[in-house]
């Protein structure tokens, strides 16, 4: 079943480096799906260096998206290639990057901006 | 899932949650958004907190989000169905509670709720819609959980 694959990849923009490596997300994980699950699933692509795999504040189960860090853009692309519209836990996941690169910015600090807008009004 | 059905083609969205008060360290806010222009696939989020406790700076992201990323929000969005709620019965926020907001626009659906920051799980029960009002509690815990993480992984902060 060839669903969605042109749907579910973000084809137009490169996927974008965060301070690690690269970060993918997984959609449709099964509610009782562990961590150790989702490591084991992904350590198939490539070393898996992190993983957020977040709950429901009010079930306690699963959320239902997993968040999998690699350090190579390869087993980053190896993953989203291969684990997207295939199956865990009987789920079908949706696999993709989850940062792509656009223009960026990254303004850290300062007081300047914070006495700019005291009153909120404006805060971006 | 069939995928298809979550995302319709390049619809325009927008989220944004704000949660701020003025305290002992003066005014203290998050706030974050999350928006799909008009003919884009990807979208865009941006983060900003202003703690003036422990670390004297204000912290500002922006970065480019897969459709993928928005998709899950939206399935989030649906799932509780948080935009059916009313924030007419909900604590108006006050001049020393803070105040939470959220405003989503998605397909020809449109929010904007405000509220006294919730503190405790009693400040729902006490209040005259506890339903709406957990609803919109879940829903903003789990989509700030979302965002810290994403936040936390791309940038190894912690975000809060």
């Amino acid at each position: 079943m060839e669903v969605d694959q042109e749907e579910c990849s973000s084809s137009v923009l490169n996927p974008a480096r965060s301070i690690e490596g690269y970060v993918i997300i997984a959609l449709n994980v099964h509610p009782e799906a562990s961590e150790d699950d989702i490591i084991d699933f992904f350590d198939e692509f490539g070393k898996v260096k992190n993983v957020q795999l977040n709950m429901d504040r009010q079930t306690g189960y699963a959320k239902g998206y997993a968040l999998v860090e690699y350090e190579k853009l390869r087993e980053a692309e190896t993953a989203v290639d291969e684990a997207d519209n295939s199956e865990l836990l009987g789920k079908r996941l949706v696999v993709d990057f989850a940062f792509l690169e656009g223009n960026e910015d990254n303004i850290q600090s300062s007081n300047r901006e914070r006495s700019r807008s005291p009153g909120g009004s404006k805060r971006w | 899932m069939s995928g298809a059905e979550s995302n319709k083609k390049h619809e325009p969205f927008y989220l944004r949650y704000y949660s701020g008060h003025r305290g002992r360290f003066g005014k203290e806010f998050i706030e974050f958004d999350i928006s799909v222009e008009p003919g884009h696939e990807w979208g865009t989020m941006r983060y900003v907190n202003s703690s003036n406790y422990r670390r004297d700076e204000l912290i500002r992201k922006k970065v480019t989000i897969s459709k993928t990323v928005v998709k899950q929000i939206k399935i989030m969005i649906k799932e509780c169905e948080v935009m059916k709620e009313k924030d007419s019965q909900w604590p108006p926020p006050g001049s020393s509670g803070g105040i939470e907001e959220l405003e989503i626009r998605m397909g020809p659906e449109k929010i904007v709720f405000e509220t006294k920051q919730i503190q405790t799980l009693s400040d729902i029960q006490k209040s005259s819609d506890p339903e709406g009002l957990r609803v919109f509690y879940y829903f903003v815990t789990d989509v700030k959980a979302l965002v810290y993480s994403m936040m936390g992984l791309h940038y190894k902060i912690r975000p809060f």
